[in-house]
């Protein structure tokens, strides 16, 4: 016994709930498609712009995507020529020798094309194009950082409520416990999405910002009820009273000691929390309450999409699929992650 | 309390009450509470062995975790009353009346050994950081200082320095309970408290667990409060032996008066039940006690085994029993025994 624990190399942690979620077949598939959504999320000026990434005009090399940014953040000007920011009308005056490298969708989510209004998938336009011959695609990549970021922050925000009220209700006790609970208690009457409705409706400036604080706000119950259990259940441990024992800090027992013993559920719980955050922003923006207008978000998409049903099937369909497979693949890691992270890690 | 007389003790308890109040109703109100232990008091002298024993409920491990003082911070509705006074440069502090900051010095002098090796290591850290952090907090030595120290106490409690960076959940449970043995003696304390500390081990460990203990406090110069249910094994490691039932003290004695010469009921009774390995040589005059322990929310009036000691007579419901002196250190509660010895 003693000699087979010397001789084996050591196990990290991590490494073995690696192993064990590498197990999943299903689990690991939807972690690849969470790494390519998290791709689109970060190229997605990259991946859908009406300009080009590189261009060569009148022996000059442009990169009018990062100028956009510099424009857009640092307080840049556009260069003369380039004012109009028409880069597809000048790209149809080249002269020889001039060139310019588009972007995989060449078209803004905001860019219009009356003319080409309402057209099936094709190959110019993969998802068909809107009312107002906006392109889907594009709007779909740029929507999907309004979707993801919704359910980051938002879970953030609501596992970094959840986890202190939870923690020191379960660790105190007493009175804190009491008044904790009591809150929780009075968070979980009101119907989530009604308690969102009225205070989105409360605020009236609608922002996206507002929504994941509000999400992040409403949501923290359960993670609390979660810490909170596991809090009982853990700081009764000896380990705890050895370190109490020790004299040790609260702040050390409960970070320390208590807390990286709880994290298996609350992690679980928050990845479930991020599809529901997706799901709800959907939601919201798709009953007109999310974010404003001018802001392609998956479900708003939906919701401008639903008078051109049932022609405009493409509208619907692909903006459904989109928030039907993140969720589902964010639910599939989370299983996973339940599984891998068992407390009676199996060898 | 003991022959030594002019040897100062390191620990004195005196009157010590631990009551654990039971809430109920809708506000939550103190209803009742759980007089786990119940007026105890006793000396403990540097370098000496003392076994608590007694039956499961009796307040043996509340005693040990009392006189830790973690009690108050576990559990802070508990009320723990009495006095429990260290030695320390002569002078002698009550534990019970320090702040949570006062006692900090102190809390490196009394260490545990928990019961359960599986539970009392924090599963999500290395062996080197379990051991490491006591000396964070309770010494000023440098990193590389801290992990020569480590090295050195996993080496003294029998386990190699290449298995400082393994996870509790990779060794068996001797090797864990040496893993705690280590951690409690990082703080260089004089007093160790273990609390059943091979209840849950295989008898061929625990053999090797308690020898490591003995050669430890042979070592260190330290002085153990030893709390079991076996007999067998408190009578191997103790000098004296404190016998517990229902939160109360029954008889105190050196290690061998109570293992082979016990004078209070309750004792004879616990020492009967202890399995004899040669049928031949078995007692024949067992003593067998019928029901079970009262329940500590309603104790028997006067003696509290009164309602299972084979010798009661009505006046054991009049009053609580004193620890009587049946002289070389034994004392004991019985006025019944007392009585008919004198």
């Amino acid at each position: 016994m003693m000699n087979d624990t010397i001789n084996r190399p050591a196990r990290t942690y991590t490494s073995i709930v690696t192993s064990q979620f590498k197990k999943n077949k299903l689990a690991v598939y939807s972690l690849h498609v969470i790494y390519v959504l998290l791709f689109v999320f970060v190229f997605a000026d990259f991946l859908a712009n009406d300009k080009p990434i590189v261009m060569s005009y009148k022996d000059n090399l442009y990169f009018p995507i990062f100028h956009e940014m510099g424009v857009d953040y640092l307080g840049m000007n556009w260069q003369k020529e380039f004012q109009t920011q028409q880069f597809k009308l000048i790209s149809k005056h080249f002269e020889e020798g001039d060139w310019a490298l588009w972007a995989p969708v060449p078209y803004s989510p905001q860019e219009y094309h009356l003319e080409r209004k309402l057209t099936p998938p094709s190959w110019a336009h993969p998802f068909g194009t809107d009312e107002l011959g906006r392109d889907v695609l594009s709007q779909m990549i740029h929507g999907s950082r309004v979707s993801l970021l919704v359910g980051f922050v938002a879970v953030s925000i609501y596992v970094f409520i959840g986890v202190i009220l939870g923690a020191l209700a379960g660790f105190y006790g007493g009175w804190i416990d009491i008044v904790v609970q009591r809150f929780i208690e009075v968070m979980i009457t009101f119907p989530r999405m009604f308690l969102i409705i009225t205070i989105v409706a409360v605020i009236e400036t609608q922002s996206i910002i507002n929504i994941m604080i509000i999400l992040g706000f409403t949501g923290w119950t359960g993670v609390a009820r979660f810490t909170r259990g596991e809090f009982l259940k853990v700081k009764n441990e000896d380990y705890v009273h050895a370190a109490k024992a020790l004299g040790y800090s609260d702040f050390r027992t409960i970070f320390r000691h208590v807390l990286p013993n709880t994290l298996t559920p609350i992690l679980v719980s928050a990845t479930f929390g991020i599809a529901a955050a997706i799901l709800i922003e959907s939601g919201l923006s798709f009953l007109g309450f999310g974010a404003p207008p001018e802001q392609a978000t998956w479900g708003s998409l939906l919701s401008s999409a639903r008078d051109m049903l049932p022609s405009g099937w493409w509208l619907t369909t692909f903006p459904g699929l989109a928030i039907f497979i993140t969720v589902t693949v964010y639910n599939l890691v989370g299983e996973g992650l339940r599984d891998a992270l068992d407390p009676r890690l199996k060898q | 309390m003991n022959e030594k007389l002019d040897i100062k003790p390191l620990l004195k308890v005196r009157e010590l009450h631990v009551h654990f109040p039971i809430f109920g109703g809708i506000l939550q109100r103190k209803v009742a509470e759980v007089k786990a232990v119940d007026g105890v008091s006793f000396d403990v002298f540097p370098g000496e062995t003392v076994g608590v024993v007694g039956e499961s409920g009796c307040g043996k491990s509340t005693l040990g975790k009392a006189i830790l003082n973690v009690l108050r911070i576990t559990a802070p509705d508990v009320h723990v009353a009495g006095e429990i006074s260290i030695e320390k440069d002569g002078e002698y502090t009550d534990l019970n009346t320090l702040s949570k900051k006062d006692i900090m010095p102190f809390r490196a002098d009394i260490q545990m050994i928990f019961q359960d090796p599986f539970s009392s290591l924090n599963p999500r850290m290395i062996v080197q950081d379990i051991i490491k952090e006591p000396l964070d907090l309770h010494t000023k030595l440098t990193t590389d200082e801290k992990k020569e120290k480590v090295a050195w106490l996993l080496d003294k409690v029998g386990l190699s320095p290449e298995q400082a960076t393994r996870y509790p959940h990779e060794f068996s449970g001797g090797q864990r309970q040496r893993i705690g043995i280590a951690r409690a003696l990082a703080t260089n304390p004089r007093m160790i408290i273990a609390d059943e500390p091979v209840s849950a081990l295989d008898v061929s460990i625990q053999a090797q667990v308690i020898n490591l203990m003995m050669d430890l406090q042979q070592e260190f110069d330290l002085t153990n409060i030893f709390i079991a249910h076996d007999l067998s094994v408190v009578e191997h490691i103790s000098d004296r032996i404190i016998v517990m039932y229902l939160g109360s003290i029954v008889e105190v004695g050196k290690s061998d008066d109570i293992y082979y010469n016990p004078k209070h009921p309750y004792s004879k009774a616990l020492l009967s039940s202890v399995p004899v390995p040669n049928p031949a040589a078995r007692n024949k005059t067992r003593v067998v006690l019928t029901g079970d322990v009262p329940s500590p929310l309603a104790k028997p009036s006067g003696c509290g085994f009164r309602t299972r000691c084979p010798i009661a007579k009505p006046e054991c419901a009049q009053s609580i029993p004193e620890l009587k002196d049946m002289g070389d250190g034994h004392f004991i509660a019985c006025p019944i025994v007392t009585e008919a010895t004198s």
